[in-house]
């Protein structure tokens, strides 16, 4: 029996000593091109992956009254969804599809959120790096948000807000496995709130990019969203704050005319961002809506700049501020003067909302411009609204815009558009100024 | 890593000291080795009995044995299946070592079959799991350079997959299991798994193969055994074997490739579209692009005719010559040859009481079809295994070096279908290039490189060479610690270092076009050249190495004569990493060794078309793999008066290729197998079938995935074009830390039967392998950052069954004929996976991409339904609502993937071969004919778009429709008017392209003549085998009308001739 006892003895020593294994042994990343984000090094360079993060949607521009198109450029939409959008459809999405315009914002999310975890992991001394990079993830995330919230909540202001039906998913951590939580529109705007006030903290002054998040991008990213909530006080006190950095509007009396005439990262650029590109954005069929192209003055400067008339007469929208063909969506000091120019107004400043208002005009118009007037509220919020739109087509700022004003009598809109002989309208209190959640997401609940 | 092997050691010393400890009387060890009578070969696992049969053991792997008895005398029995039992009276102690050699019994002619898991040295009849047994004769038995050409129609249930994209599924072992992940056998050389290059294995060097099928017979590799196992082992010298030296070589001719085999439309139909497309102004594009593409000599003689430079006489001229050339004839001419491989060999091997060694070398010389080609390996092969301290201890050691070089120095040329290389006179011709003709011309005089190409005077030009040094070290140190229980160590040092020269000259076409497009004309007229003057040198370096260390306790005692217990357990580390570095070198001069620094960073405006702008190819890559592995592992069997069978093993495998969660708490592998040995059973009294025994085994293989890791990784973009120099990175996917190895749950039921004195034998089994956790894509909610992410996600099934059969036909003295027969039926399906794809990509998948459906086969073939040809204009038609049609962007948009055809796999469902050999005296002739059935692939056809924009089209428009009524002879649609994608996308997935692959074909024969000493004694040698092997020889039927071969779309398998010699002293 004693062999039998060596025999176990031996054999229990021999696996017990080789169950101790060797720390980190298995920790080691099996392919080199592999980057684990765990350093600020690639950290960093997963936040300048402008082709991901510095992007804002399109269904903005497809929706509002921007351009219009022919049913030869409707046929070549594709996914169909555009089509359907474009037409103001009431359920434009299929039941199957990934649809890019509710799937890239949540991808910026995402990026943001798998950042923000990894800086809880990592000991590094470069305080002021670190810093940046964490407040680099707050501002896209509070990105990501608000352009969710423009085209899948209602507006701040509206009424509908607070029907607690209206929500989109919410998360704040990467793991793909952990569910979100549907969060309303106020606890989408708390978010984002909070996460720009963070990257305020957190952000440099300047950058020498204009894709890399700075102060001055978060001051003006919260004008934009003050004003879109109908909160003009601290709409003007961001935009006021946003001015205060050294500027200029580029003279449009010096600018050669020719297609893509401003220059990528020009003066005016705050943000750079552009919008998903899909066919339509470059196709020669988005022709610039008549009426609106119609009301640029003879001598307005934007006309040319912003706009190439074709040999068929198709006149095409040519003035992106990204500088090529690609639909500029992010912020320019001229949509600052005019965040300005129009919470003076509304607060009551007249005098003040004019001369921001004419600051702007003088640089676009020719020699000789005749600076606007007028002692009636109505006239200059109505010319304001009008500016806006002039100034800022095809930034996808229309759609924010009239989802805002078509609360107010005044300033209402029906939008139409015709196809093939039938006209299609989008009333100013239609719940389809509110896209559903796609019907594929919807299912996984 | 140090520490544990002291710890080991320290181990072993404690060991040794508690087996000296138990010595209490005063016994003497009596110590042998059992050998079969024919071959002399050991014999594992015989029985002796001593004493009055209550005691008894075993022999082990290498038919040693020892025991102990007190002085006297003493009578042993010794005991094996198949053989006459031997009665044998000693004395103890013993004077010398004992050698017993058992006879058989008649039974078969096969009987002792050892199979090797790699880990241990089984007899194939007590082992519950699926093996298949390839002896040496056999592994000898195809003539190549690389040793898995040898397994091809000789192994049940292994397949060589031949459809298109299957590079990175070569060979399948019971059908392919996974999705997307690893789909490799694990090769394992000397009990090892082996991750170099398959091509420095010598397959001189190798003494058998085994291959694992099932779950019992492989689990015990674990994680990486999920795609079956294949077991190589290398030859050793035998104890006590006189030195012998043995010499082989042989010579393969292969014939010459065949250029004609793709059927092409005549030239002159060719040249006719060409004057037509011409006609309707569709060159006048590409005439005025700004990139200056070339253009045919028909366009451009068209072009020159119609701009008055040529005579209407000197363009008919031009075109009779066209249509009386074939580039193909000039290829052959110049560029294509036999390709003859050489192969030497030679091996010292021996072996005393003691000591075996081997030592061989091994010289393999090949050149390619194609001219300057070619490749060379060297391989130097030693090993040694010493026993000592009484055969106690056993040290192992073996070293393989590998030398091979792959080099080009000339590529063939790729022109127009009536380009000519050389004129009558045999001086050699420019052809097009890259540019036209007419562009080449207008740059002349303008101070760059010639811009010709003239293919003849680039043979031999080219220095491309591969240089391949492949080192493996393997120790091992083996204790008998007590009769019964050996305690081992072993290691494997493994390094490969690689080396790509590529040098593209100057003198070379792609080299001047390169610097050309790249010079820079300055503002006052003169040339500024980024990529200097002078030629590209390219140099890719790989260096890889792994340490794997393993120890092992391995334990068998028999019982009484009739209970044997065999358990091997043990602890594994593997630790491997590969790098690989690439860069390139510009205005590199061979002659004096220097190159030039270029700038690769700014854009450079091409000097054909100003408006593209280009950075240099920095040709710069890096790219770097990390394994580490931790193991453990334990296998027993027993099995009960060799009638009763039971295994049991099991794995569990940490890797960091896992997740954390999985290397934590993930289940082990395991299997557990039941084998009953029906004709050992009393009642059992068929005479006419000696041997029937029933299997069965149930258990998990695994497999990994490389490209997917457990952690949150990114990948970075080099390249930032919206902001030069700042690189970024993109998150490819989500932190997974319940990423873990593939399963394949494998149930295997198996009768292994054979009958009077072995006339017919074999087995047949049948095995279900259901993939589970299988690496593949899961729709998510976007939501959640990715709305598609890879994980464990899929499962498939695979059923099968592999029958094999041997029958010796006619035996006489001098004449024996034997058939060995092989079936394996394999029918997969993918049972579970939830993303779904575009119709586009399903009817793409028949090429071999796996693009999977559920409920179909992994590799499946799609079509949409063919509803003949139009009547009126001879145009495809399929079904639109039920009728035919030719609006094809509606029948494309119609159809869902549920609404396509689906024929069947892309994939054999049936195979096998039938291997005949013939005997007589000293004459053999064996002649292997396989087939394949159940699959079907898609054929080319004339595609039009291709034609009409300008390049020649396939054989089929010879046939195709041209006039109403041809539409009841021909499925080949008329010529249309204009490219059509729709059409063209219909047409070329239509079922009308949808062949069956049935086929048998016959192989191969191989002829020998052996001199045998024992025959002719007067010999100076112990035996010379003269041989031949004629390889590919042809299809005997298919199924389909197809001209081409089912298998082998692109090229024809070439038939091969080879002769050899083997000499043992």
């Amino acid at each position: 029996m004693k062999k039998y006892h060596q025999i176990i003895f031996a054999i229990s020593v021999f696996f017990i000593l080789s169950l101790m294994g060797c720390e980190g042994f298995l920790d080691e990343k099996p392919t080199k091109d592999i980057v684990v984000p765990n350093s600020l090094d690639a950290l960093e360079a997963i936040l300048d992956n402008h082709a991901d993060l510095n992007r804002g949607l399109t269904l903005p521009l497809i929706c509002a009254d921007d351009y219009v198109t022919t049913l030869a450029g409707l046929a070549v939409y594709t996914p169909q969804w555009q089509r359907n959008a474009y037409l103001w459809q009431e359920s434009p999405f299929s039941p199957d599809e990934t649809v890019s315009e509710w799937s890239w914002p949540y991808k910026q999310v995402f990026y943001a959120n798998v950042v923000l975890d990894e800086l809880e992991r990592i000991q590094d001394k470069d305080a002021p790096r670190e810093a940046a990079i964490r407040g680099a993830a707050y501002f896209f995330r509070a990105w990501g948000y608000y352009n969710l919230s423009q085209v899948f909540l209602p507006a701040y202001s509206s009424p509908l807000s607070a029907n607690e039906d209206y929500s989109i998913p919410m998360k704040q951590v990467p793991g793909i496995e952990v569910p979100f939580t549907m969060g309303t529109v106020n606890e989408v705007y708390e978010q984002i709130m909070d996460d720009l006030a963070m990257a305020l903290e957190l952000l440099p002054e300047t950058s020498q990019y204009r894709t890399r998040p700075t102060k001055l991008m978060v001051k003006s990213l919260l004008a934009r969203i003050y004003l879109s909530m109908e909160e003009y006080e601290l709409a003007l006190f961001y935009a006021d704050q946003t001015l205060q950095y050294p500027h200029s509007l580029m003279d449009y009396n010096e600018i050669e005319n020719r297609i893509n005439p401003f220059a990528q990262f020009n003066e005016e650029v705050i943000f750079h961002a552009v919008m998903l590109q899909y066919t339509l954005n470059v196709v020669p069929t988005t022709l610039i809506e008549p009426t609106l192209y119609g009301s640029y003055a003879v001598d307005d400067l934007r006309k040319d700049l912003f706009f190439t008339i074709r040999a068929n007469g198709n006149i095409n929208f040519t003035g992106s501020y990204a500088g090529n063909f690609e639909t500029f969506c992010g912020l320019a000091f001229n949509e600052i003067y005019l965040i300005s120019s129009e919470s003076k107004a509304r607060l009551g400043d007249m005098q003040g909302a004019i001369t921001d208002l004419n600051t702007l005009l003088i640089k676009r118009h020719l020699p000789g411009f005749e600076v606007f007037e007028t002692s009636e509220i109505d006239v200059l919020l109505g010319k304001i609204i009008d500016e806006r739109r002039k100034e800022l087509v095809f930034r996808g700022l229309r759609w924010s815009d009239l989802r805002r004003i078509n609360l107010d009598e005044r300033f209402q809109k029906i939008l139409k558009r015709e196809i093939d002989g039938v006209e299609y309208t989008l009333d100013p209190n239609s719940s389809r100024y509110i896209f559903p959640i796609p019907p594929r997401e919807q299912a996984f609940n | 890593m140090n520490n544990r092997i002291l710890q080991i050691l320290m181990l072993l010393c404690f060991m040794t000291s508690f087996s000296t400890w138990a010595q209490q009387e005063e016994t003497f060890s009596v110590k042998g080795v059992v050998l079969t009578g024919e071959s002399k070969q050991v014999l594992p696992g015989a029985i002796i009995l001593f004493g009055d049969k209550e005691e008894a053991t075993i022999t082990d792997s290498e038919g040693k044995f020892v025991f102990k008895l007190p002085a006297g005398e003493v009578r042993l029995e010794i005991k094996y299946l198949g053989y006459e039992s031997k009665f044998l009276d000693i004395v103890v102690p013993i004077a010398e070592d004992l050698i017993i050699t058992m006879n058989e019994d008649g039974m078969s002619l096969d009987a002792v079959e050892i199979v090797s898991t790699g880990y241990q040295q089984l007899p194939k009849e007590r082992a519950t799991g699926s093996f298949v047994q390839i002896e040496n004769e056999l592994v000898n038995r195809r003539i190549s350079t690389n040793i898995l050409d040898r397994l091809e129609d000789v192994t049940p249930g292994l397949i060589f997959n031949r459809t298109p994209s299957d590079g990175s599924d070569p060979i399948s072992i019971r059908g392919r299991g996974t999705l997307f992940a690893n789909t490799q056998p694990l090769i394992i050389i000397d009990n090892f798994p082996y991750d170099g290059p398959l091509e420095s294995i010598n397959p001189n060097d190798v003494e058998s193969i085994t291959v694992l099928r099932d779950a019992a017979a492989a689990s015990i590799w674990g994680a990486r055994a999920g795609n079956g196992v294949i077991v190589i082992t290398t030859k050793l010298g035998r104890i006590n074997q006189p030195i012998s030296v043995s010499v082989n070589a042989n010579i393969t001719i292969t014939e010459v490739p065949d250029l004609y085999y793709r059927p092409r439309m005549p030239i002159g139909d060719f040249i006719d579209v060409e004057r037509n497309l011409f006609q309707q102004g569709y060159y006048n594009n590409q005439e005025n692009a700004a990139t200056r593409p070339r253009l045919s000599p028909m366009v451009e003689s068209l072009i020159a005719h119609r701009d008055g430079l040529l005579s209407e006489n000197e363009l008919n001229a031009r075109i009779d010559a066209f249509r009386n050339r074939d580039l193909r004839r000039d290829l052959e001419h110049y560029y294509y040859q036999n390709s003859i491989n050489q192969q030497y060999s030679a091996e010292v091997s021996g072996g005393s009481q003691q000591h075996r060694y081997i030592f061989s070398a091994g010289y393999d010389n090949n050149t390619s079809s194609i001219r300057d080609n070619g490749s060379d390996r060297i391989t130097l092969n030693a090993r040694n295994n010493w026993k000592f301290l009484n055969n106690k201890l056993q040290v192992n050691i073996g070293a393989y070096i590998v030398h091979g070089s792959t080099y080009s120095h000339t590529g063939t040329p790729s022109g127009y279908a009536y380009d000519q290389l050389a004129d009558q006179a045999g001086n050699p011709l420019p052809i097009t290039g890259i540019h036209s003709q007419r562009y080449i011309a207008s740059q002349a005089g303008m101070g760059l490189l010639d811009w010709n190409y003239v293919p003849l005077q680039e043979i031999g030009i080219l220095d491309n060479t591969s240089k391949n040094t492949d080192y493996r070290i393997n120790t091992s140190l083996g204790y008998e610690i007590i009769p019964g229980l050996n305690a081992e160590i072993q290691h494997q040092y493994w390094q490969n270092d690689a080396l790509n020269r590529n040098l593209l000259p100057l003198a070379s076409y792609e080299m001047r076009n390169l610097i050309n497009t790249y010079t820079q004309v300055l503002p006052d007229g003169t040339l500024s050249r980024p990529i200097p003057v002078g030629g590209r040198l390219g140099l890719g370096i790989t260096n890889a190495y792994s340490n794997n260390l393993r120890g092992q306790l391995r334990y068998s005692k028999n019982i009484k004569g009739r209970h044997d217990i065999n358990a091997v357990g043990g602890y594994e580390i593997k630790e491997g990493q590969t790098e690989i570095n690439n860069t390139t070198y510009y205005g590199y001069d061979d002659a004096i060794g220097i190159s030039t620094p270029v700038d690769y960073t700014t854009l450079f405006r091409s000097y054909v078309n100003p408006s593209a702008t280009n950075a240099i190819p920095a040709g710069m890559g890096h790219r770097g793999i990390i394994d580490r592995f931790l193991s453990y592992y334990v296998n027993a069997t027993y099995s009960l008066d060799n009638t009763f069978q039971l295994s049991l093993s099991t794995r569990k495998d940490q890797s960091n290729l896992f997740g954390v969660e999985t290397n934590m708490r993930g289940v082990p592998l395991w299997s557990a197998g039941a084998g009953w040995t029906l004709s050992n059973m009393k009642f059992y009294n068929f005479g006419f079938l000696p041997y029937l025994k029933l299997k069965y085994t149930y258990g998990y293989n695994g497999n990994i995935d490389r490209s997917l890791s457990a952690f949150t990784t990114a990948a970075f973009v080099s390249r930032n074009l919206l902001i030069p120099g700042v690189p970024y990175a993109q998150i490819i996917n989500p932190p997974n830390p319940d990423l873990r190895w593939e399963r394949m749950k494998i149930s295997n039921i198996a009768l292994d039967f054979e009958t009077k004195e072995g006339r017919l034998y074999g087995s047949v089994e049948m095995y279900t392998k259901t993939g589970i956790d299988l690496i593949g894509d899961a729709p998510f909610p976007a939501a959640s950052g990715q709305s598609r992410v890879r994980g464990n996600f899929a499962d498939t099934r695979t059923k099968g069954v592999d029958v094999s059969l041997s029958g010796v036909n006619v035996k006489n003295r001098d004449f024996e004929w034997k058939s060995d027969f092989m079936y394996s039926h394999v029918s997969d399906e993918v049972v579970s996976y939830q993303v779904t794809t575009s119709v586009a990509n399903y009817l793409g998948s028949s090429s071999g991409t796996i693009v999977p459906l559920e409920g179909r086969p992994l590799i499946s073939v799609y079509s949409y339904e063919w509803a003949g040809l139009d009547p009126t204009n001879g145009q495809p038609m399929g079904f639109l609502d039920g009728e035919p049609s030719t609006n094809y962007s509606g029948i494309i948009g119609a159809t869902s993937a549920d609404d396509l055809v689906f024929h069947g796999s892309a994939r054999p469902t049936h195979f096998g071969a039938l291997r005949n050999t013939f005997r007589y005296k000293g004459f053999s002739l064996s002649m292997n004919i396989s087939y394949r059935l159940g699959y079907y692939y898609r054929r080319e056809s004339i595609n039009y778009n291709s034609l009409l924009s300008g390049v020649i089209g396939h054989g089929d428009y010879i046939n195709r429709w041209q006039s109403p009524g041809d539409e009841t002879t021909t499925n080949i649609p008329g010529i249309p008017n204009a490219i059509n994608n729709q059409r063209q996308t219909f047409y070329q997935f239509s079922a009308a392209l949808v062949e069956p692959g049935d086929h048998i074909r016959f192989q191969d024969v191989r002829i020998s003549y052996v001199l045998d000493k024992k025959t002719f004694p007067y010999l100076p040698f112990k035996r010379a085998e003269v041989y031949s092997y004629i390889n590919n020889i042809g299809i005997l039927w298919k199924a389909s009308d197809d001209v081409l071969d089912p298998d082998f779309r692109s090229s024809r398998p070439l038939r091969s001739i080879a002769f050899g010699l083997r000499l043992d002293l």
